[in-house]
């Protein structure tokens, strides 16, 4: 069994106020090779479920029940060395606000260099260069000299094609990208969702991409699934989903954010 | 280009502050209303010899004349004469600053050690329980006032449990020959065992009590700065992508924290300053610090304030060097 | 191990209370006390140099007044001598750093370089500096340790009001014809209580840790009154006979005090959200 399957996941999280029910039955599936978007307001669980996959919820939080699999293999009940062995090998992840998600004091193909290091037994030299072409392959023009530079010196854009080539460096299987183009102008939103795309493809893996932006979701997912208050109330076909959803939240989701995007003559709902 | 800007920015801001001490030093002692005659005199009764001193002091000349004559004098070397020693204050201060700077270094080293050890563990170990322990010693440290610490650890150490040395200076014992001035380096050096063993045992004390003052608001900054960069999205991302947490702590949190913490220094250099003084005295160190309470003590005043325009001009020399290192160091600074 | 985000325990009403409740009780007793001990310039209370004992909880000292009722008495000057120099530095540093940020240009520029420059010196060595020069009154101690902090206070309320020049209820007030010195006033000023308090603990604590110090190395608060400082320092010259009574008392005040102040700040930062 490959892919990533999600079953029953149910997270309780110590809060102030008293234990919360922040997941409560969350069950997802992506098929190897499937773009799958996980949609929905804050508050839903959506980054919390990436969390999950990646073996990272908070100390705070507790597993009640259910199952992650990675290719066959609950992430949930992996010992630390081995996730920190399918972390960056089989899932990666990149996040939004690129230029803060890489290390401002090291140069930018170093770190993509570390990552290859520290997964893959390949020399120094080797991997500097790696980074490099990987760099090039993301589209980011004078690679070299780009790699010797540091995060402050990339553009939103370019920074999170940097932390992409980083993620994509070992080959993973899934890759996670939470909220990718938050914090990015509107023209390099589209760009860096369509090499997303691209890169994923070419690499034959799959991606969760998770987002509170309906369009970004529509325009590179195979599927929908759509999370309200801790479960997964819709999940389906992209153009199923969006023209023609079952749900009720599912339907006020994308009716008020079709008014949002129509704008001028009508109140933004949302 | 902007590292020259910023460089030459930086020296004139040096250089405007180290005025300001002057100036101020100035006005304190000399324009102020109050008894400059008594400061730089000391006590005299008697009115002709107040006039004397007065004219001899130059202090009836206007202002702007006696602080360039002031400024002058400080060029010179010439920082006054002690009532007490009847020496000038620049030879009292020659004999005696290597004592102040072994301990001072002796006790910077030790207080950085510490607080960089243990607030780094602390914020990698937030909930256990030496994270705890450092909280409470923390909190002890910078409220605890260093000249009742040293009196306390005296009071355990020597005069109860006897482990320690009687407190009356720098060594019990002929001192090793000199080359640098610092007895145990000396010690070292000339390979005088017994010297080394006997001024080590000497440092221990008022080092160590220093170095737990000088080194509490150290060690709370550093673990909170340690704590936010812990929380940082870089970190988090190097974590998702499987880097191994030691590699983490070390190659990727602790630069990013020592940042700040070298401009702390500067600061708790400013800390070291003043806990120097109280020290020195309690344990009857033969330097600077135990100097001007001397002098204090005996109504001796030229000395004190000598003391604090030097204390001052050193404090804004570290500055300068922590920032200008800052600058050198961090890569967003130089574009 | 835990390389995650912050693991801070939550904010308990304990961790005000309780060195709250510690203050409130050294105040007490420091304010109250005096009527009920021995007078502490009594050099006949009892014998010179006697270790504690039930007549004299805290001993005797060399002079033969009774140390109890001298760190009571000390504890009530010290307190007050630190509120009111800390009182003056939050009233009128806070106006001004508040009057400076919200006029901008020159008259902001100006007063932050003055404020600058005086945090340039290691406070403890300007307060040195300055009481030397001025002599060791009690309103010259008060004087210096307030003027070395308003600085501090000033830079305090101007990153609070810098944020809000611009703000929009600040505009509409504007409009609206009020002066300056009435929307600082009514605005501005209540934003920064919060910070203000916090700050407030803090520099009263530096500032026993300061009139101890100085009183410490003789240019503070002179004998035969009492002081904390000047009681640790007579202590030392008996030190290595053993007569830990006298300086470990003080001392201990003097810790206990500044600690709750500390916490008390702590508690109060975390109080209005991360800085």
């Amino acid at each position: 069994m490959s892919g990533l399957a999600i079953e029953g996941l149910k997270v309780t999280i110590r809060t102030a106020g008293g234990p919360v029910h922040a997941l409560r039955g969350v069950d997802l599936a992506i098929p190897p090779g499937t773009f799958l978007g996980l949609v929905g307001e804050s508050g839903s669980g959506k980054s919390l479920t990436a969390s999950a996959v990646l073996g990272m919820l908070p100390d705070a939080a507790a597993v009640d029940a259910g199952r992650v699999l990675l290719d066959g293999a609950d992430v949930l009940r992996a010992s630390r060395k081995e996730l920190r062995r399918i972390r960056g090998s089989q899932v990666a992840a990149i996040f939004q606000n690129p230029v803060a998600t890489l290390n401002p004091l090291i140069r930018v193909g170093d770190q993509i260099a570390e990552l290859i290091r520290i997964h893959r037994d390949v020399p120094r030299r080797r991997a500097a260069a790696e980074a490099v072409d990987l760099l090039a392959a993301m589209g980011i023009a004078e690679p070299e000299r780009r790699a010797r530079q540091y995060p402050h010196q990339y553009s939103g854009g370019m920074a999170q094609r940097a932390a992409l080539a980083r993620a994509l460096a070992c080959s993973p299987r899934l890759l996670i990208a939470d909220e990718p183009t938050t914090g990015l102008d509107a023209t390099v939103q589209a760009e860096v969702l369509a090499l997303i795309v691209e890169r994923v493809r070419a690499a034959g893996a799959s991606v969760l991409l998770i987002t509170h932006d309906l369009a970004a979701a529509a325009q590179i997912c195979d599927r929908i699934a759509v999370m309200h208050d801790g479960v997964v109330v819709e999940e389906g076909p992209t153009a199923q989903v969006l023209t023609a959803p079952r749900d009720p939240y599912t339907r006020s989701l994308i009716d008020s954010y079709v008014l949002a995007v129509d704008g001028e003559n009508r109140v933004e709902a949302l | 280009m902007r590292t020259a800007s910023y460089l030459a920015r930086r020296l004139v801001y040096f250089v405007v502050s180290v005025l300001g001490v002057l100036v101020i030093t100035f006005v304190v002692t000399r324009a102020l209303p109050g008894n400059p005659v008594y400061l730089l005199a000391g006590p005299l009764t008697d009115q002709a010899k107040v006039d004397a001193a007065i004219r001899e002091l130059g202090l009836d000349r206007p202002l702007p004349a006696q602080f360039v004559a002031y400024l002058g004098d400080l060029v010179h070397g010439d920082l006054g004469t002690s009532l007490r020693t009847s020496q000038s204050v620049v030879s009292d201060l020659g004999s005696r600053w290597p004592a102040t700077a072994e301990l001072a270094l002796f006790a910077i080293v030790v207080a950085v050690g510490w607080a960089l050890l243990v607030g780094t563990l602390a914020a990698v170990f937030p909930r256990s329980v030496f994270a705890r322990a450092a909280d409470f010693v923390g909190s002890l440290g910078v409220s605890v006032p260093e000249f009742w610490l040293a009196t306390v650890v005296i009071l355990v150490f020597f005069t109860s449990l006897d482990i320690a040395p009687p407190p009356i200076g720098r060594i019990s014992g002929t001192p090793p020959g000199t080359i640098t001035g610092f007895y145990t380096v000396d010690a070292l050096l000339t390979a005088d065992w017994t010297a080394l063993r006997a001024s080590l045992a000497q440092l221990l004390l008022p080092g160590l009590t220093l170095a737990l003052t000088t080194g509490a608001p150290m060690m709370r900054t550093a673990r909170e700065f340690m704590t936010g960069v812990l929380g940082s999205p870089y970190i988090r991302a190097g974590r998702a992508l499987g880097i191994p947490p030691a590699r983490l702590v070390v190659r990727h949190a602790l630069p990013n924290a020592l940042l700040p913490v070298t401009t702390m220094i500067a600061t708790m250099f400013g800390y070291l300053l003043g806990g120097t003084v109280m020290v020195e005295f309690v344990f009857a160190w033969p330097g600077v610090g135990k100097y001007a309470v001397d002098s204090i003590t005996a109504s001796d005043y030229a000395p004190v304030m000598a003391v604090v325009v030097l204390s001052a001009m050193v404090y804004l020399l570290v500055y300068l060097v922590t920032d200008v290192f800052h600058l050198f160091v961090d890569p967003r600074s130089r574009t | 191990m835990s390389v995650t985000a912050a693991g801070r325990r939550p904010l308990t009403r304990w961790r005000v209370l309780v060195p709250a409740a510690g203050l409130a009780a050294i105040a007490l007793v420091a304010l109250v006390g005096p009527f009920f001990l021995v007078d502490p310039l009594d050099v006949g209370a009892g014998d010179p140099l006697s270790p504690p004992s039930a007549a004299h909880l805290f001993g005797v000292d060399q002079y033969g007044m009774d140390v109890l009722s001298r760190v009571v008495s000390a504890g009530r000057i010290d307190l007050l001598l630190a509120v009111s120099a800390s009182a003056i530095a939050l009233v009128v540093g806070i106006p001004l750093g508040a009057f400076a940020a919200y006029r901008g240009g020159a008259w902001d520029q100006g007063l932050l370089r003055v404020a600058e420059s005086f945090q340039a010196f290691p406070t403890m060595l300007l307060a040195m500096g300055v009481t030397l020069a001025l002599g060791p009154s009690v309103p010259n101690l008060v004087v210096v340790i307030a003027v070395v902090n308003i600085p501090l206070y000033m830079r305090l309320a101007r990153s609070a009001v810098i944020p809000l020049r611009e703000a929009d209820f600040v505009l509409a007030a504007r409009c609206a014809g009020r002066s300056t010195f009435q929307i600082v006033r009514q605005h501005i000023v209540p934003n920064i209580t919060q910070v203000a308090i916090a700050q407030f603990s803090v520099t009263c604590a530096w500032a026993i840790q300061v009139l101890a110090g100085l009183s410490f190395i003789g240019i503070g608060i002179r004998m035969p009154t009492a002081e904390w400082g000047s009681m640790i320092r007579q202590g030392t010259d008996h030190m290595v006979t053993g007569q830990w009574w006298l300086s470990v008392f003080p001392g201990l005040a003097i810790l206990l005090t500044v600690l709750a102040l500390n916490q008390i700040a702590a508690a109060a930062r975390r109080w209005s959200g991360p800085s």
